[in-house]
């Protein structure tokens, strides 16, 4: 399997030399290959059986997203190697500490905790940028994006109260029907939940919001087994859109861009428009990698929210297809982690993991291609984005922790 | 020159799609593997095994002619334990309901503590009559008084082994106190249990075996099927309960946590042959015989 990603990645190195740079630019991709062909092997170095086809797929989107990142701006793609060095380190850690070190469900409180203080920092310290604010200086050129690794610890924090409380959430409802004994339990969770989306609201990160939301509904639907939850949540989630769309003047921009972006080209509709303008300029085989100009002023943020759209001008509907198929894949094995899983808690902190990126790439790859409204959100693995990148390596590493604890004796 | 990019854009893009065939094949060999796994679980499942509080299906014996009884050892419960106020003559449907509901509410700090012995005292009365009926027996045939016996002794030894005097077919009683009515129970070779490590308790020497029942209770308190004196062990510490064919461990929110292979669990653990549960100070392994 990282076999595998080794031919692919040759192509890539390839094709960045084909964009018509030097060839000393091609090979720092072959950084990005190694670090994690290399991480693969000290995965392995510990000797257990584990999950080996999530390594080779991310290894596969993170190679593309640097390619891409590389080929729209250079500073940017330096930056983003270093960050996949780190991540690589943080996939490694997580891997070999948490259980026999760390038991995560211990700490699950902690971890709830943590993200609501990341994000109340975030909304006091943090300034304003592109209508949001998400970014905490760390001094210098380095700044945090807490919601990123704020998603992570909530994934833990669910996982952890629902394997603990989830039996008695599903037998008080079942038995007594009551709904007060339900929801007796269910309280902290709910309070934690409606605590985080009115940080994410008011930061006016929606599309974490939404990210956010979701992940709930699926937590709780895979601890209760009762679509009632799912449904009544959806149902939620319409009456809260409705209810914020007629508060937030922010949002009723983001949807009159997404319903008609041709009528405020010159304003909100900028941005959807121009993702427009490259997939078509992509069709159906792609313009070329580097072949086409991608500034910041034909595509803003292409290398984050965007990225998507970069894709498929340069590699048309045939690679955005792939990618697509490659976070299907991704998912698919996730939740085969998942289901295998003997313990509640790794069970639910996997299928929760997997989630979160199906989700993520979902919201973001539908506003790009207007499916959905776009909101700010990186594509799991691919976009640019340190905080991003770390987080999503971590979780890739408690994924991969997993299926290695059910693997074990 | 352009050639060649486009060239690559093309095979760039094939590649992506050759890794993605393979990794897809390698998602259904998998899952094939999966299945296989399951149904070879399910075969094991179907084996003699024990049905709790529902009799769906009896217990299919390997052979009529009466194998060599293996008399697992049965943990007495301690001395202090309150098995003489249970009174003998329950009705087998209010137990029934009672240890379904420990099985599935398991709310532990609200839970009557007196729904626990019952436990036991099900099984005895309600496996008799069906396992008699399977091993061609007259049903209802009252068992020996020498069979309580011969298992009060074999208790004191850590290695069991087949008793002349036992009755020729593997039935063994559970009740260890002298009762009215004592109840049997068949512990066949296949019956899942629980075998003793190690423990810092004394009477729990090493290779002391626990029959696992369809409900297994875990804990300090006298009525549990495997008593552990140890202070590092909570009265209701853990339960192994069946689900859909499969042994359950779960913690019952113990102070000191439950340790499988040494990683603490946190609500359910399905447990697998060979599992090592540490309790308290108590290092148990799960068996699950093929």
């Amino acid at each position: 399997m990282v076999f595998a990603s080794a031919i692919a990645l040759g192509g890539m190195v390839l094709a960045s030399l084909g964009q018509g740079e030097e060839a000393a630019r091609a090979i720092r991709i072959l950084a990005v290959v190694g670090a994690l062909m290399a991480t693969a092997l000290i995965l392995d170095l510990g000797g257990a059986r584990r999950d080996r086809i999530l390594l080779p797929v991310a290894t596969l989107l993170i190679s593309l997203g640097v390619i891409l990142i590389f080929r729209i701006d250079g500073y940017l793609g330096s930056k983003q190697i270093l960050w996949v060095l780190v991540g690589c380190a943080g996939l490694i850690g997580t891997y070999y500490l948490v259980d026999p070190v760390f038991n995560l469900s211990n700490w699950k409180y902690l971890a709830g905790v943590g993200a609501v203080a990341l994000m109340v920092l975030t909304v006091i310290l943090a300034p304003e940028k592109n209508g949001a604010r998400l970014w905490l200086s760390l001094g210098g050129r380095f700044s945090l994006q807490p919601s990123e690794l704020a998603k992570l610890l909530m994934v833990i924090f669910l996982a952890g109260y629902v394997a603990e409380r989830g039996h008695l959430l599903r037998q008080l409802q079942r038995r007594r029907g009551g709904p007060s004994l339900q929801y007796r339990y269910l309280a902290p969770m709910l309070l934690m939940v409606v605590l985080c989306l009115g940080l994410f609201v008011g930061q006016r990160d929606l599309g974490t919001a939404a990210l956010f939301f979701g992940l709930c509904v699926v937590m709780l639907y895979l601890a209760t087994g009762r679509s009632v939850h799912a449904i009544g949540s959806l149902v939620l989630f319409v009456v809260g859109i409705v209810a914020a769309y007629h508060v937030f003047p922010h949002l009723q921009h983001r949807f009159a861009a997404w319903l008609n972006p041709w009528a405020s080209i010159t304003g909100v509709g900028y941005q959807p428009a121009q993702g427009m303008y490259a997939l078509a300029e992509g069709g159906v085989g792609g313009a070329g990698l580097g072949l086409m100009p991608v500034t910041a002023t034909n595509l803003p943020v292409a290398s984050t929210d965007m990225i998507f759209a970069v894709l498929g001008q340069d590699l048309g509907l045939a690679g955005s297809v792939g990618v697509l198929l490659l976070y299907a894949l991704f998912t698919v094995a996730g939740f085969r982690i998942a289901w295998r899983s003997r313990d509640t808690f790794n069970g639910l902190l996997a299928a929760g993991l997997t989630a979160m990126f199906a989700l993520q790439a979902f919201i973001i790859v539908g506003g790009v291609l207007r499916v959905i409204p776009l909101t700010g959100l990186p594509m799991p693995l691919v976009s640019y984005g340190g905080t991003s990148m770390l987080a999503n390596c971590i979780g890739l590493g408690l994924l991969l922790a997993v299926s290695r604890e059910e693997a074990g004796n | 020159m352009e050639i060649a990019l486009l060239a690559g854009k093309y095979v760039l893009v094939a590649l992506i799609y050759v890794f993605v065939w393979m990794v897809y094949r390698g998602l259904i060999a998998q899952a094939r593997a999966d299945r296989e796994e399951e149904s070879a679980r399910q075969a094991r499942a179907e084996m003699p095994r024990m049905t709790g509080p529902a009799p769906v299906t009896t217990p299919r014996r390997t052979a009529p002619t009466p194998a060599p009884a293996v008399p697992a050892a049965i943990p007495a419960p301690a001395p202090s334990a309150p098995v003489a106020p249970m009174p003998p003559p329950m009705p087998v449907g209010s137990s029934a309901e009672s240890v379904r509901s420990a099985l599935t509410e398991d709310t532990a700090k609200e839970e009557p503590v007196r729904e626990e012995p019952h436990v036991p005292a099900l099984l005895a009365k309600e496996l008799p009559s069906e396992i008699a009926a399977a091993e061609g027996l007259a049903p209802e045939e009252p068992v020996p008084a020498t069979a309580a016996e011969s298992v009060m002794e074999a208790l004191g030894e850590p290695e069991p082994k087949p008793r002349p005097e036992s009755p020729p077919a593997p039935v063994v009683p559970l009740a260890p106190t002298p009762g009215p009515e004592p109840g049997t129970l068949v512990v066949s070779p296949s019956t899942p249990r629980l075998v003793v490590l190690h423990s810092e308790s004394p009477d729990l020497a090493p290779g002391r075996e626990f029959p696992l029942l369809a409900a297994a209770t875990i804990g300090r308190a006298g009525h549990s099927l495997v008593v552990l004196t140890d202070t590092f062990v909570s009265s209701q510490h853990a339960l192994i309960f069946l689900k859909e064919g499969r042994r359950v461990l779960r913690d019952r929110g113990s102070t000191n946590g439950t340790l499988v292979n040494g990683h603490r669990i946190s609500g359910d653990h399905i447990l697998r042959d060979g599992d090592q549960i540490m309790v308290g100070t108590t290092m148990l392994r799960y068996v699950e015989p093929e």
